[in-house]
């Protein structure tokens, strides 16, 4: 199959469609991201079914508030913008409770099951800010300056929380 | 140079500018304690990196209302005749005020009704296996393309969109498909 030429639908043509009526086109964007997204709030909830409300939650507020995207090239940061609002509109409301699932059912060898469930295990150890920061910044390589968009927070906050929370890390994770 | 500090993070990820970069890399070259820190720094990530990403539990898939059309033009629109009728009943009962609201509300000049859009309900839906002859239909967008026909631009669009969902399909099949294989490998 000759399929590797194919690359995925630049997101702000995406959004021009949404936005000019071909509703539809929305499944599109939730296609591209919704991997990224689930994968972000699951690492910083740390709940399979939990994360998978919270995901469909931001991406129905997305939709909902798509005409306020200003910046139509930047869509992805406002969607994980987005995400970041919804959980931790969520996570204040569960406050003391701790979402700790770490069901071992992805399948694979299990010495990835293991890795996984001690990466999972260590980030749940963060505060909620510090783990934020280095799962966007390790697992979804964004900048310092998007991160520091996302979190609402200055560049020099967002890097303070990464170093802290990589020393954590190292201290747990050996 | 002092010690990296908590330049580190930018150092590591590559996010100092080249030439403090390169002053960074003197510094290590030069400085135990900051080499053995970069060392841990990276241990730690490639720690991080040995966690998979995951599948989410289920897609989803937002249903939207289709256009609505005005309910009095549907009613109209079956005939002239009907619609003669029911102006002729309308003109009868309500001669002018209503005549002209009427005209407006039933759209008599053909304006479209407001798309009406709802909140987006989520479905989970299925993944079905399809098979596709793929270079038979890039050729053909290649062909479309190179045409260069404004009016089949929107077809292509389409064609390119059901690409992107038929290749997310296939990889999810493969890696179904690899689990399995491998799950009945170690069976045996």
């Amino acid at each position: 199959m000759k399929l590797d030429g194919l690359r995925p639908i630049e997101d702000r043509k995406i959004v021009d469609r949404v936005l000019k009526g071909d509703t539809e086109a929305f499944n599109l964007l939730v296609h591209q991201w919704e991997k990224p997204i689930y994968n972000f709030i699951f690492r910083l909830i740390g709940d399979r079914e939990e994360a998978m409300d919270l995901c469909q939650e931001s991406f129905m507020k997305a939709y909902r508030e798509l005409a306020t995207l200003k910046d139509r090239n930047r869509f992805s940061s406002w969607l994980y913008r987005i995400a970041h609002n919804t959980c931790y509109s969520r996570l204040r409301k569960d406050i003391g409770r701790t979402f700790v699932e770490l069901d071992p059912d992805i399948g694979g060898h299990r010495q990835t099951v293991e890795s996984r469930l001690a990466v999972e295990k260590a980030l749940q150890h963060l505060p909620e800010e510090q783990r934020e920061a280095v799962v966007l910044k390790v697992f979804h390589d964004l900048k310092f300056e998007e991160i520091a968009v996302i979190q609402g927070s200055p560049v020099s906050t967002v890097k303070s929380r990464l170093y802290m929370g990589f020393e954590k890390l190292r201290s747990i994770l050996g | 140079m002092t010690h990296l500090g908590e330049r580190i993070t930018d150092f590591v990820f590559g996010e100092l500018a080249p030439p403090e970069m390169d002053e960074a890399r003197r510094h290590l070259a030069a400085c135990a304690d900051c080499r053995k820190e970069v060392e841990q720094f990276e241990r730690t990530r490639s720690l991080l990196k040995m966690s998979p990403e995951v599948e989410p539990p289920r897609r989803i898939v937002f249903e939207f209302e289709k256009r609505k059309t005005n309910p009095i033009w549907q009613w109209l629109a079956p005939g002239a005749v009907a619609a003669a009728i029911l102006i002729a009943v309308l003109l009868a009962s309500q001669p002018h005020v209503q005549w002209n609201q009427s005209q407006l509300t039933i759209s008599f000049g053909g304006a479209p009704a407001p798309a009406v859009v709802s909140p987006p309900a989520p479905v989970v839906e299925g993944v079905s296996a399809q098979q596709y002859d793929y270079d038979r239909i890039l050729k053909e967008i290649e062909r479309r393309l190179d045409k260069r026909d404004a009016s089949q631009l929107k077809r292509i669009q389409r064609l390119q969109d059901q690409l992107v969902y038929l290749k997310a399909e296939t990889s999810e099949f493969e890696r179904v498909a690899i689990q399995t294989i491998a799950a009945s490998g170690t069976q045996d």
